[in-house]
C-alpha cells in the first residue's frame, strides 16, 4: 500500500470527524464491577440495566464467582488494585472474617440510613449486620433456604414410591425402604456433592436442628468466640447422633453411588439427567437447573428424616449472602447507589422474581406473593412450607471456616471408618478451643 | 558452557575466552546487556522468593499487617499429621507418575523414531494432550471414570469389567487415577525431547551395529539408551520436579480428595493459604519443598555433570 499525501490526509480527517462526533460521556465511561455468583446474576442483571438507565455513562461489570472463589481466593481479588467496586464476601467465609479484621471495607452508615435499612430488615436482621464497632460495613441482598431434598416426582412414580404430602421422609426405615426402591427402579436414590467439600456438613445443618435444642444449638454456633460461655461440646451425645446418622445413610447406599469422588456440579448432572432421583440443594436449585441447565423437571421436595421421631423437620436458613465495599474499591459512591438500589422495593421484587432467594427488607404483602406468584410450584411450595412453619438456624452459617471447612473430611473419614464421631467432637473442640484463645 | 570445535569434541567455552583474553576485556559490555534480564529476574523470581521467606517467619491472614513469630511456623508444620501425610503422597505420587511418563515417553520415542512412514502422523497425535488446558484434562478424565455415567466405566461394562467403579471415591484408587491422567497427560514433552535425542544420533552408528549383526533390540539396548541418557536423566529430573509441584491437575480432579488421599504438598499449602488464610505457614510449606527441590536439583547437577566428565 502506498502512502500518498492524499490517503493520508483523508485518514487523519476521518480519524478527526470521528473524535469530533463522539458523545462526551463515551471517552469517559465509568466501570463499575459488581461480584455477583450464578444463581444471583438474573436478578443482578436486572438491577445493572437500571442501574446503567439510571446513571448514564456508567457501564456495571458482572463478576460471577464460583462458590470455591468465593471460600477461598476472594480475598485476593478484594485486596488487589484491581478491586470490585461491588463485593460478595459472604460472613461465614474467610475472606470476610480478613477483610474486616484488617479494616478493608468501607463503613456504609449513610448507605444505611438513606435507605432506611435498619427499620426495612427489621431489629433482628440488622443486629445480625452490624460490626462489633457499631457500624454497618455490608448489607443482605436475601436469605436463602437450604437443606432441602428435591425430588424428581416421575421418578418416585416410576419407582411406585408415594410422596409425602407434608414432605417429610419421618423415618430412616422409610428413607431407607425408599432408597431400595428407587435403586429398584434405576435410580441413584440421593444425590450429593460428596467432594465439594461443603455438601456434607450442609447435611449435618439439617439434621442437628433436629438433634439439638435450640440452646444447644445456639451455643455450638457462637462458643467459638471467647466472650460467649462455652456450655455445648462437640462431644455432644445429640451431635455425635447427627454424625452417625449420616453415616448410617452412608451405609444404607442412600447416597449415589462414588458420592465421595463426585462434587456439586456432577451430582445436579445426576440429578439433571434424570440418573437420580433426589438431590440435596436449596430454593434457587430448581431455578438453576432451569435457566442453568435448560432441564424443566417435574419436582417436589422432602426433608430428612429427623432424629426426635415426630419432629416435623424445616429448611435451614441462610442469612450470609452479603454485599460489601472494598476499601480498594475505584468507585465507591457509585457502589454505594448500586447497593441502594439493589435493596429498593422494586429490585428486592425482581430478585424474588428470579427464584434465587427471599426478601431481605419488608415488602408489602400484595407485592410480595404477586412476586412469589412467578415462581415455579416447587420453590413455591418450600417458600410456603417455611412461612407456615418457620425455618431453622444452620451451624455451618454461625461458625468460621476453621470450623466448618474441615467438616466435610472429617465426614468423609468417618463413612469409610477412619474417625469416630468421639474422634471428630474432639477435634473440633480442639479448634474451637483455638479459636476462642485467638479471639 | 561449552563450545564444540571443529573436529566435534566438546571445549568448555571459558578456557577459550581466558585464553584470547577476551573476558576481562568484555565483561563490562557482557554486564550492561545482562543487565535488564538480571532486573526481570530479580523482579520476578528473586523478590517473591525473599517475600515468601519473609512470610514463612510470620503470621498473615492474607491482608493487614504481617506478625513476625519467628520459627513457630516450622515448627508447627513438622509436629502436623497432615503435613507428613501430604508429604508421604507427593513423594507417592512424583515418583509413580514421574516413573510412568519417563517409561512412556521412552515406548513413544523409540516407536516414534524409526523413520517410519506413520512416525510425523505419531508425532502429532503423541503431543496432543500437551496442548489441551491441564483444567479442561482434569474434568474430561474426572466425568469419564465416574460410575454409569463415565466414558471408562461404560466402556469397561461392555467388554463386561463392570461400569459401577467408583475410582475417585476410594481413597486406596483415587491416588492411582490421578498418576494415570498425569501420565497422560504430560509424556508428550518427555517424548518430543526424547525423540530429538534420538534423532541425533548418528546413523552411521546404527548401520554400522547393523553390519555387525546387532538386532533391533541391541541396539537400542548398548547404542540407543547410552547415547540418549544425559537427556534422559535431565529430563527425569525436571519432570519429577514438575510432579512434585503438580497442583491443577490434582486440584481440578479431587480437590486433595476424598479424605484427604490425594491432598499433596501443594494442596495442602492451597489450603492452608486460602482456605484457612494462613500464608505464614503455607509460605513454610513452600520454603521447605524448595529446600528439598534445590538440593535434588544440585545433586542432580553434579551427577550429570561428572558422568560428562566420564564420557
Amino acid at each position: 500500500m502506498k502512502f500518498t499525501v492524499k490517503r493520508t490526509v483523508a485518514v487523519f480527517g476521518v480519524a478527526a470527524l470521528t473524535l469530533v462526533n463522539m458523545p462526551s460521556g463515551m471517552a469517559e465511561d465509568i466501570t463499575l464491577t459488581v461480584q455477583t455468583d450464578s444463581y444471583i446474576q438474573p436478578a443482578f442483571k436486572v438491577v445493572a440495566e437500571k442501574f446503567e438507565k439510571e446513571n448514564p455513562g456508567v457501564k456495571v461489570s458482572l463478576q460471577v464467582l464460583d462458590a470455591q472463589t468465593q471460600t477461598t481466593t476472594n480475598l485476593q481479588i478484594m485486596t488487589s488494585d484491581n478491586a470490585p467496586d461491588v463485593a460478595s464476601a459472604p460472613m461465614n467465609l474467610p475472606p470476610y472474617a480478613a477483610m474486616m479484621k484488617a479494616k478493608q471495607f468501607v463503613p456504609i452508615d449513610d448507605l444505611w440510613k438513606d435507605a432506611n435499612l435498619k427499620e426495612r430488615y427489621g431489629s433482628g436482621v440488622s443486629s445480625t449486620l452490624v460490626a462489633p464497632d457499631g457500624k454497618y460495613y455490608q448489607v443482605l441482598l436475601g436469605p436463602v433456604y437450604y437443606g432441602v431434598a428435591w425430588i424428581n416426582k416421575d421418578a418416585f412414580k416410576k419407582a411406585k414410591i408415594k410422596i409425602p404430602a407434608n414432605h417429610q421422609i419421618g423415618t430412616m426405615a422409610n428413607f431407607k425402604s425408599m432408597a431400595a426402591k428407587l435403586r429398584k427402579a434405576g435410580y441413584e436414590p440421593l444425590s450429593v456433592g460428596g467432594s465439594s467439600g461443603y455438601h456434607l456438613t450442609w447435611m449435618l445443618d439439617a439434621l442437628l436442628a433436629t438433634s439439638m435444642t435450640p440452646a444447644k444449638l445456639d451455643n455450638l454456633m457462637r462458643n467459638h468466640n471467647g466472650e460467649i460461655p462455652s456450655t455445648t461440646s462437640y462431644g455432644d451425645p445429640t451431635f455425635a447422633a447427627a454424625l452417625t446418622r449420616l453415616k448410617e445413610m452412608y451405609d444404607a447406599k442412600i447416597f449415589q453411588n462414588g458420592v465421595l469422588g463426585q462434587d456439586q456440579n456432577v451430582g445436579m448432572a445426576l440429578f439433571a439427567s434424570g440418573k437420580a432421583a433426589m438431590m440435596m440443594g436449596h430454593n434457587a436449585t430448581p431455578g438453576g437447573l432451569k435457566d442453568r441447565l435448560r432441564v424443566n423437571m417435574n419436582l417436589d421436595f422432602l426433608f430428612l428424616p429427623p432424629l426426635k421421631a415426630g419432629t416435623r423437620v424445616l429448611p435451614n436458613l441462610s442469612g450470609s449472602n452479603t454485599y460489601q465495599i472494598p476499601v480498594k474499591a475505584k468507585n465507591k459512591e457509585l457502589a454505594k447507589k448500586f447497593l441502594k438500589l439493589l435493596l429498593t422495593d422494586e429490585m428486592q421484587i425482581e430478585y424474588v422474581k428470579s427464584g434465587a432467594g427471599l426478601a431481605a427488607v419488608k415488602l408489602p404483602k400484595a407485592q410480595l406473593d404477586a412476586a412469589y406468584s412467578t415462581l415455579d410450584p416447587a420453590p413455591r411450595s418450600l417458600i410456603a412450607y417455611a412461612n407456615q412453619y418457620g425455618s431453622s438456624p444452620g451451624w455451618a452459617e454461625g461458625v468460621p471456616a476453621a470450623l466448618n471447612g474441615v467438616t466435610d473430611p472429617m465426614i468423609q473419614k468417618l463413612f469409610i471408618g477412619g474417625k469416630t464421631t468421639k474422634q471428630i467432637g474432639k477435634e473440633l473442640d480442639a479448634i474451637r478451643d483455638k479459636l476462642r484463645s485467638e479471639s | 558452557m561449552a563450545s564444540i570445535t571443529d573436529n566435534g569434541d566438546l571445549t568448555p567455552l571459558r578456557s577459550n575466552t581466558r585464553r584470547n583474553g577476551v573476558s576481562r576485556l568484555s565483561s563490562l559490555p557482557v554486564f550492561i546487556a545482562c543487565l535488564p534480564a538480571l532486573i526481570m529476574l530479580l523482579g520476578t523470581f528473586l523478590l517473591p522468593i525473599f517475600s515468601t521467606l519473609r512470610l514463612s517467619f510470620s503470621k498473615w491472614p492474607g491482608v493487614g499487617p504481617v506478625d513476625w513469630i519467628g520459627l513457630e511456623n516450622y515448627s508447627s508444620v513438622l509436629k502436623n499429621s497432615e503435613f507428613h501425610s501430604s508429604v508421604r503422597l507427593t513423594f507417592f505420587y512424583a515418583i509413580l507418575s514421574t516413573i510412568g511418563v519417563m517409561l512412556t515417553a521412552l515406548l513413544m520415542g523409540l516407536g516414534a523414531s524409526r523413520k517410519k512412514r506413520a512416525d510425523e502422523p505419531l508425532r502429532a497425535i503423541w503431543f496432543l494432550p500437551a496442548i489441551a488446558p491441564a483444567t479442561a484434562m482434569a474434568v474430561f478424565w474426572t466425568i469419564s471414570v465416574q460410575p454409569d455415567i463415565g466414558l471408562v466405566n461404560q466402556l469397561m461394562g461392555k467388554v463386561g469389567l463392570g461400569s459401577q467403579h467408583t475410582w475417585l471415591a476410594d481413597p486406596e484408587a483415587a491416588m492411582y487415577v490421578v498418576i494415570a491422567v498425569t501420565i497422560w497427560a504430560s509424556a508428550s514433552f518427555p517424548f518430543l525431547l526424547i525423540v530429538g535425542a534420538i534423532d541425533r544420533i548418528d546413523p552411521e552408528i546404527l548401520e554400522a551395529a547393523t553390519v555387525d549383526g546387532a538386532g533391533e533390540w541391541q541396539q537400542t539396548r548398548f547404542f540407543v539408551f547410552p547415547l540418549i541418557q544425559p537427556v534422559f536423566v535431565m529430563v527425569t529430573v525436571l519432570q519429577f520436579i514438575w510432579s512434585f509441584n503438580g497442583f491443577s491437575l490434582i486440584w481440578a480432579m479431587t480437590r486433595g480428595g476424598p479424605i484427604n488421599a490425594t491432598t499433596v504438598l501443594s494442596v495442602f499449602q492451597y489450603n492452608q493459604a486460602f482456605l484457612f488464610a494462613d500464608f505464614g505457614l503455607a509460605s513454610a510449606v513452600g520454603i521447605l519443598g524448595t529446600v528439598f527441590l534445590l538440593t535434588l536439583g544440585l545433586i542432580s547437577l553434579r551427577f550429570s555433570r561428572s558422568r560428562t566428565a566420564i564420557q
